[in-house]
Order: C-alpha cells, then structure tokens, then sequence
C-alpha cells in the first residue's frame, strides 16, 4: 500500500456534456491538512464532489486507503471514512440539532453516545441548543452543525467546500479554530478554498485547481513566499 | 340543524383522516424519490378489494382489514424495484407514464375479476345516540372506529418520522438527498422500506372505507387529483401539511353539502385549497418546514 489515504489519478468528471475535471491528479497523506485552492469556477466544488463519488468521474482512479472507490455509491464512500461538509452549508432546514446528528450512519466500531460527547465537546455551542431547528441557528452555528455531522460519521478523510465563505469574522476564527481542532483528532482535511489568506491559517499543504487541472502545487510557506504564484492563480484577473 | 352540522363535521373529520393517511404516502414517496406516482391510488384500491374479498371469501372484515396492508405492502416493493427504482433517474416522463399504465392496468384487472359495479362491504357495528353541544342524534359506530384507527395510523407515523433513526434519515434525504448520502444514508434502501409502509396504509385506508362508500375500479383513479391536491397544498413532503390539507378538505366539502349540492360543494372545496395555494405557494408547510 502507498503512504497515501486519498490519491487521484488523472481524474476527469463531466457534468452534463461540460469536461470539467481534466486529468486532475493530487495525493494526500494520513494526517495532513491539505487546502485545494482556485478562483471561482475552476472546478474546486467538482473535485469535491467527484471524491463523494456525487459526481462520479468518467476516466481516472480515486484510491482511498489503496481501494479504488471512483464510482462507488455515495453512501459507501462515506461508509469508507470519507465525509463531507458541503458549500453553502445544506442544513436539513426541518430538523433539530439532535435530528442532524442522528442523520450520519455512525460506523459499528463506534458507539453513537460516545460520538456525541466528542462533538459536544468540540462544538459546546451545539450542546446547547440540541432541540432548536437547525434553520433558526446562526450562519456561524450553522456551519459548526454541518462539520459536526459529518464527524459523527468517524471519517478519515474530512472534505469541506468553501467552509468559511459567507461568515462574519467571529465565525470564521471558529471555523478556522474546529478544523484544527479535527486535524488534532489525527484525521486527515481537505478544504475547498477561494481565498489564500484564510486556508493558509489552516493547511500545511496547498493545491492550486485552474480549469479542472492542479496547476501549482506546494507547502504552506512556500506559498506565502511566492506573491507572483498568488496573483498569477488567485489574484483579481487583469 | 345542529345535529345536521356536528354529524357532517365528524364525517368530514373521518373522511378527511383517510384522505390525509393516502396522501402522505403521495407526498413521502414524491419527496424522497422525486417520482409522481400515479398508481398511489390503485393501491387504495386494491387495499378496498383485498378487504372485499377475504370478507366474502371467510366471512371477516376484520381479517381483510389486516390482510389488505400486509399484501399492498408487498405490492409496493414489487412496485419498488420494478418501475419506481430502475425509472427514477431518467426524463420526468418516463416513471410517470410508466405508473399512470400501472393505474390502468390495475382498473382494468380488477373490472375484469369483479366487474365495474361497486361492492358494498356491510357496514360493522350499530349506531350510537350521540348528545353533544345540546344535539341529540344518532351516528355509526363505525365512524368513530374509522377515526380512532386513522389517528393511530398517524400517531404511528409522526412515530416513525421524528423518533426513530429510519424516519429521520428519510426526511433528511427528502429535505437534501445528496447530503443525506454524503452522511452514509442508503437512500435506496429507505426508499423500499418507505414504499412497504405507504402502499401498507394506503391499503388499509382503502379497506376501512370499504362500508362507507363501497369499493369500485374506478375508487383509486377518482382520487388520485385529489391526493395530489392535498399533497401539493399541505407542502411536498410535508405530513403535517398533508393532515391539515386533508381535514380541511374533506371537512369543507361535507360541511357544505348541507347547504349546496354536491358538485358544487366538491368546488368549493377545491375553491378553499386553491386560496390556501395562492396565500402559501410552497403549501401549508412549504419544503422547508416538512413535519411541523
Ligand atoms: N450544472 C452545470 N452544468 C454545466 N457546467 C457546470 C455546472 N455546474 C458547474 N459547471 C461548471 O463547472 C466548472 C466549475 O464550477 P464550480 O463548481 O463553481 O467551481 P468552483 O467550486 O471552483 O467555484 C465551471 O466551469 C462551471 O461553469
Ligand atoms: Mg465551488
């Protein structure tokens, strides 16, 4: 087996007739927190997706833990120790806190009891409001909701897409603050991102996606010390 | 009078709860599987004509009633995994035309084993006097048994939905069927439980109804516009909309018929559901709210 949890291999994902994805090829390591970053339509949202097996790609291997599971049914993937926090949030607008977390399907090593007071214990703010529906919590709550129902599921591998776009500055720092938090519980994040700045608090690691293909890719540091990289990829285009 | 309008609003209330059981299985199995069944009904009907049947074949009404749901059940899985699931990804189009041949078929089938005529099941116990708000009269006992085994079957349910993990995986997949997935829901898999539950109940709402208007070949297609209606204006996926939309109905068109002839109180009603629709487009719940 390779050193990696999550490797794509020349992956390309159509939506409708559209070629998306292209060849997209990008590798992460047990443990690492790993930010994938582009400007807007470059296909982040579909790479996402595509490890979801949510947009199943039509050529390219995604191998999780060595198993290739491109196609795989979305419910299997996740079964697998991969979860997601979707862009835009997708609370279940009808039900409750509790509700939400009774949604994941927690794998049978684990019990659901114990899963709760972990992410009680990440997310007290949750704790207190178990019986409210989820649509009456604030946008900053809202997203604490989402990335601890997806860790009610135990993942390896937890994807986020665009997890602090749209947030007041307070929620951002706990967003940022959650996902360390997840990275310190020793599983592995992967983050959709358009701005670099933010995601640069977070990753070690960094991809950069334009036009359905990784077109950089580098460490943290090495990002920051690149201004030209930055403004080539990410910056307001000419 | 009074006796006249407290006996059309406990009618209304019994029809009405019939109503509302069939149509939430329209509106689970829309919302969750994003497919208009047009066969929802021919399962009402085939519940009426299964209770018929054990009724004149060993005598007990009761047992068709208990028969009835077991084998709709089994009906809807078959229904299931034949048209409902290898269709459902497709054109629009396609289950929905599938399903109205499903309909027709079941009609045809049933017209051709008992004929077009209807079938009157004897109607179970007396009547008792009822003295209410200072009305003395009499009403079927049946009735009242009719709403007590309709508001359990909705207890039930509201059970199922918000109690247990199944029912709050479904509501979610309703809500967000791609995030529900993502959390490692086997939507699938709830969409066959869920068929098994609804063409259940739709089969035991067919037979309970079996003394009050007698079963015919015709009793599933006549009210699947209405199903629709109740399901439309109580809120796609909502069963708490769903109740509401069905008591309102039912309870308008029978309060009415006191007064007006009955096509014109079948207007009015609909007139009622219509103006709800125009004040709340999404319905009674709209999507967002499913449940409440
Ligand atoms: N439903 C769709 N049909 C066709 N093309 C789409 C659809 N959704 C997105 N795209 C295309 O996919 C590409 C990636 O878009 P998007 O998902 O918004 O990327 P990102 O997440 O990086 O912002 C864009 O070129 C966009 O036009
Ligand atoms: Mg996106």
């Amino acid at each position: 087996m390779s050193d990696y949890l999550l490797q794509l291999e020349d992956v390309h994902t159509y939506i409708g007739m559209a070629h998306i994805l292209r060849g997209l090829s990008l590798a992460l390591r047990p443990g690492e927190a790993v930010a994938l970053l582009g400007r807007n339509g470059e296909g982040k949202t579909p790479t996402i997706k595509t490890i979801m097996s949510l947009l199943p790609p039509r050529r390219g291997t995604v191998l999780f833990q060595g198993e290739n599971i491109a196609g795989a049914p979305t419910h299997q993937v996740a079964s697998k120790g991969i979860c997601v926090v979707p862009k835009g949030r997708h609370i279940f607008p009808a039900l409750t806190v509790m509700e939400h977390l009774r949604v994941p399907v927690v794998n049978k090593k684990y019990r659901r009891e114990d899963m709760l007071k972990q992410v009680f214990a990440i997310f007290p703010e949750l704790a207190e409001r178990k019986n409210q529906p989820a649509r009456s919590l604030s946008g900053g709550q809202q997203q604490m909701l989402v990335i601890a129902r997806a860790l009610m599921t135990k993942p390896r591998l937890l994807l986020l897409d665009e997890p602090m776009e749209g947030l007041a500055p307070v929620a951002v720092k706990r967003v940022i603050e959650s996902m360390k938090a997840v990275k310190e519980e020793g599983i592995t994040v992967f983050f959709a991102s358009a701005s670099c700045e933010r995601a640069l608090a977070v990753a070690g690691r960094v991809y950069i996606i334009e036009k359905g293909r990784i077109v950089y890719e580098g460490s943290s540091p090495e990002l920051m010390a690149a201004p030209e990289v930055q403004q080539k990829y990410l910056g307001v285009r000419e | 009078m009074t006796s006249l309008i407290i006996t059309q609003i406990l009618n209304g209330l019994t029809i009405g709860l019939i109503f509302a059981l069939v149509a939430i299985g329209l509106t689970i199995v829309m919302g969750l599987m994003e497919v208009v069944n047009f066969a929802h009904g021919s399962f009402y009907m085939f519940g009426g004509y299964i209770t018929f049947f054990v009724f004149s074949a060993v005598g007990s009404f009761w047992l068709g009633l208990v028969v009835a749901p077991v084998a709709c059940a089994i009906l809807g899985l078959g229904l299931y995994y034949a048209i409902i699931r290898p269709l459902r990804k497709r054109h629009p189009l396609e289950p929905l035309v599938a399903l109205v041949g499903v309909a027709m078929i079941c009609r045809q089938l049933i017209r051709n084993i008992w004929g077009a005529e209807p079938k009157l099941l004897p109607i179970p116990f007396g009547r008792v006097q009822v003295s209410l708000a200072g009305a003395e009269f009499t009403y079927p006992i049946y009735f009242f048994v009719v709403m007590g085994v309709g508001v359990a079957a909705l207890l039930a349910l509201y059970l199922l939905f918000r109690k247990s993990d199944v029912g709050i995986r479904c509501l979610a997949a309703i809500q967000d069927r791609d995030t529900a997935m993502s959390m490692g829901v086997n939507v699938d898999r709830i969409g066959s439980l869920m068929l098994v539950i609804v063409m259940g109940v739709a089969g035991l709402a067919g037979g309970l109804v079996g003394p009050i208007f007698s079963v015919y070949p015709t009793m599933g297609l006549e009210l699947i516009g209405l199903l629709f209606v109740i399901a439309i204006v109580g809120g796609l996926g909502s069963i708490g909309g769903a109740v509401i939309a069905g008591v309102t109905i039912a309870m308008t068109k029978s309060i009415s018929s006191i007064f007006v002839s009955g096509n014109i109180s079948d207007i009015l009603a609909y007139c009622v559901l219509l103006a709800i629709l125009l004040i709340r487009p999404r319905g009674i719940m709209g999507l967002a709210t499913v449940m409440e």
